[in-house]
């Protein structure tokens, strides 16, 4: 009896030892970094993290794969054991700023002298929210028209010269399609290719048209957006939704095989982004495709591209976020996000970048894409704390307009409608924290200008 | 209470202290901090805010939520029944004596055993338009290609066919059951010259009555909470004709950030199952027999 009571003590100790943190013993601070890459991509990371660890021994930087990251993060935050840095995609910025899940980083920046001059303007805007920068951007990628230059020339078109307008591309449909009885052989271009899609809310952009005004009205009901949608749905409607709809569908499961429509020439073009080239690669070694800006409604728009890139963020409640930054630091020279890029692939997000990085890139459309980025008609997704309700809605309206159920323009209006009334319910609310929230922002942002110690 | 009573009282509670404490931090803590931020503008992230009944006034004119509720009770109404009684009919089948009977309530029961990200993943192989092995069979027939996930007339019949493969479970139970039934009530009716079909309505199927309602709640329950098998197949589409209660659930806590909102809907579901629990015990309380009584 007597010994009950200490073994019991003893019995529940053990599953909470876990918690508890082992010290370092080499002496250097030790980061916990997550990122959402595995296989090249990881190692494209692991590459500069090493470097990194090798180039100075102060801080230890250990870079872990996570999958559902941002799901992760929210409970480690919650459970006050976040990470000290990690990467996802610039749409988290607003959110994740708004509840106070990461830190701004103007005075590091200040104090390193990293300035928006240093980065193309698309990448460095999608870190930003209330004038406050809040991560730093470490590779970016253009979505553009990839096309099957042996297609083309078979059909007697230009490979050199793809379509530019809608119109156009609609012309060489015919050239391209082949249909045997009700199957297809081959099919031109589908703007929907998988359920869901990456870019439900891109097609607006290609017609003129856009999302929202910037700050506080989505215009999805705009006549650019209607038309967008309409032309999604005049695919099924012309080349008969049961004949198409199982292309379609396939892409689903096989986007990452050699069974991928665009891979194995059931489709001939196809509207994806810069990594399209690592798939072929892999998966489709002779095939020749050229790359080009995705045609648009009228000429002028011609150049109109999807931009995205990954941010590097500090969490907020990370222990020390002085060496985040120096990580963070090194990650964003010129030579770290170079080694990056090159192993992803990617376009480097930063304004100058070596001949070398060029010259030495894997993607043979390098060129394309890093024009792409630069040009004057790069867009990305509207910076709203309910971004992923309206990526869903939107995913929402896209299956709608394909599958015929209601009229695009009714779909978007009940989308419209829907988004409106949740975005001004967040805006009332950021409009009763925000105060108390600059205050703590304006706070860290002047003691880390100052390089005051943070403990 | 003596002495001796109050110390075993204490001796007792003593050992199962730690299971009290982890049913107080992993159970109830959870149960009412859940109760407590669905009364609560929350994130996870920030503090939460308490906003009164807030939550639940905006779930009633959710259409989302409305429709998600609604693709459940449908996905359930077309799912109950085909899993009820397809495990009972697989479990009649397996308990009637034949040669090889263990292999085939093995192989009736295996599929219950996938992981079901394993079991979603397959199924949406063997539902593929174009390669699944579900269209290549009826077009054995002349039947022409369905598209199962990808159209929002078939999307719902799609999530109910996983669901019927994986009944090993309940017919487990009931072949149990079915050998608990008294063989003299067998031979009692044989001998006043009962069918094979009255000897099951009158015998066996009293007799299981209690394992049939058992089943019947645990179905109900099971199939209002179904997600990952959608989730991993068609994640809600196409245009939410598979999003499902508890799918817009978790989307609404860890993709939307809105903790709050979900544990309100979290009650809400709840107190729906509750309800139908309730309703099928009422309804099912005359009819069933429970022979211990006796």
């Amino acid at each position: 009896m007597r010994l009950v009571v200490p073994v019991l003590l003893l019995a529940l100790t053990v599953p909470l030892s876990g918690c508890s943190k082992a010290p370092a013993t080499d002496g250097k601070i030790h980061l916990k970094y997550w990122a959402v890459w595995n296989g090249f991509e990881l190692e494209a990371m692991r590459s500069v993290v090493d470097l990194f660890n090798r180039s100075q021994d102060r801080i230890h930087v250990d870079l872990l794969s996570i999958s559902f990251l941002e799901r992760k993060l929210l409970v480690a935050t919650a459970g006050g054991n976040p990470p000290d840095i990690f990467s996802l995609g610039y749409e988290w910025v607003v959110d994740y700023a708004q509840k106070n899940a990461i830190l701004p980083l103007d005075g590091y920046l200040e104090r390193a002298g990293i300035k928006r001059e240093d980065y193309i303007p698309v990448f460095w805007d999608q870190c930003l929210f209330d004038n406050r920068v809040w991560g730093l951007p470490i590779n970016g990628s253009c979505i553009a028209f990839h096309y099957n230059k042996a297609h083309f020339r078979e059909a007697g078109l230009d490979p050199g010269n793809p379509p530019k307008t809608l119109a156009e591309l609609e012309a060489i449909e015919p050239k391209l399609n082949r249909f045997s009885g009700n199957r297809i052989e081959r099919l031109a271009f589908i703007p929907s290719s998988q359920d869901p899609d990456w870019w439900p809310y891109c097609w607006p952009w290609f017609f003129g048209g856009e999302l929202w005004d910037g700050k506080d009205k989505l215009t999805l009901t705009s006549p650019e957006c209607v038309e967008a949608y309409e032309w999604v749905a005049s695919f099924p409607k012309r080349l008969g939704a049961a004949r198409i709809q199982p292309l379609r569908a396939s892409f689903g499961n096989l986007f990452a095989s050699s069974q991928n429509p665009f891979l194995s020439g059931k489709l001939s073009c196809l509207f994806q982004g810069s990594w399209m080239a690592s798939f072929v690669e892999k998966y489709a070694p002779g095939l020749e495709f050229g790359v080009a800006p995705m045609p648009t409604k009228t000429q002028d728009l011609y150049g109109t591209t999807v931009v995205e890139g990954d941010v590097i963020f500090i969490p907020a409640g990370t222990k020390d976020p002085d060496a985040s930054f120096e990580f963070i630091k090194f990650v964003a020279s010129q030579r770290g996000t170079e080694l990056f890029c090159t192993g992803m692939r990617s376009v480097n997000p930063r304004a100058v970048r070596s001949e070398e990085f060029m010259r030495n890139h894997p993607n043979p459309n390098i060129e394309q894409f890093d024009a792409l980025a630069r040009g004057d008609k790069a867009h990305y997704a509207p910076k709203v704390s309910i971004w992923y309700e309206m990526l869903d809605e939107m995913q929402v309206v896209l299956s709608q307009a394909w599958l015929h159920q209601i009229p695009p323009a009714r779909a978007l209006a009940k989308a419209q409608d829907r988004l409106q009334a949740r975005l001004e319910q967040e805006l009332e609310r950021w409009r009763l924290v925000s105060r108390a929230r600059h205050a703590e922002w304006d706070a860290f942002i002047e003691k880390s200008r100052k390089g005051v110690p943070l403990q | 209470m003596t002495p001796v009573e109050r110390r075993d009282l204490r001796v007792g509670l003593l050992f199962i202290s730690p299971w009290i404490m982890g049913f107080g931090a992993f159970m109830l803590y959870p149960l009412g901090a859940s109760l407590y931020y669905s009364l609560c503008d929350y994130s996870v992230l920030s503090t939460p805010v308490f906003t009164g009944l807030h939550n639940y006034t905006t779930l009633a004119r959710d259409d989302v939520f409305l429709q998600a509720l609604s693709n459940t009770l449908i996905y359930g109404a077309m799912a109950l029944p085909v899993t009820m009684v397809l495990s009972l009919a697989l479990a009649l089948l397996l308990h009637a004596p034949f040669p090889g009977r263990g292999v085939f309530r093995t192989v009736f029961f295996l599929p219950s055993l996938v992981p079901l990200v394993a079991m979603a993943i397959l199924w949406k192989w063997l539902l593929n338009v174009d390669h699944g092995l579900i269209n290549h069979f009826l077009g054995w027939f002349e039947i022409p290609p369905v598209d199962w996930l990808g159209s929002v007339r078939w999307s719902k019949v799609s999530m109910v066919l996983p669901a019927a493969w994986g009944i090993g479970g309940a017919m487990v139970i009931y072949l149990a059951s079915l050998q608990d039934v008294p063989v003299h009530l067998y031979e009692a009716a044989k001998l006043d010259g009962a069918s094979y079909w009255r000897q099951f309505w009158h015998v066996t199927l009293p007799v299981i009555s209690p394992v049939i309602y058992f089943n019947l709640i645990m179905t109900i329950i099971g199939l209002l909470q179904v997600f990952v098998v959608p989730y991993i197949m068609t994640e809600g589409g196409p245009s939410r004709s598979t999003l499902f209660y508890v799918q817009y659930l978790y989307d609404t806590a860890f993709r939307y950030l809105r903790m709050g909102y979900a544990c309100a809907m979290a009650w809400i579901l709840f107190v729906i199952i509750l309800g139908l629990t309730l309703l099928a015990t009422w309804a099912t309380a005359k009819r069933i027999y429970y022979m211990a009584e006796e």
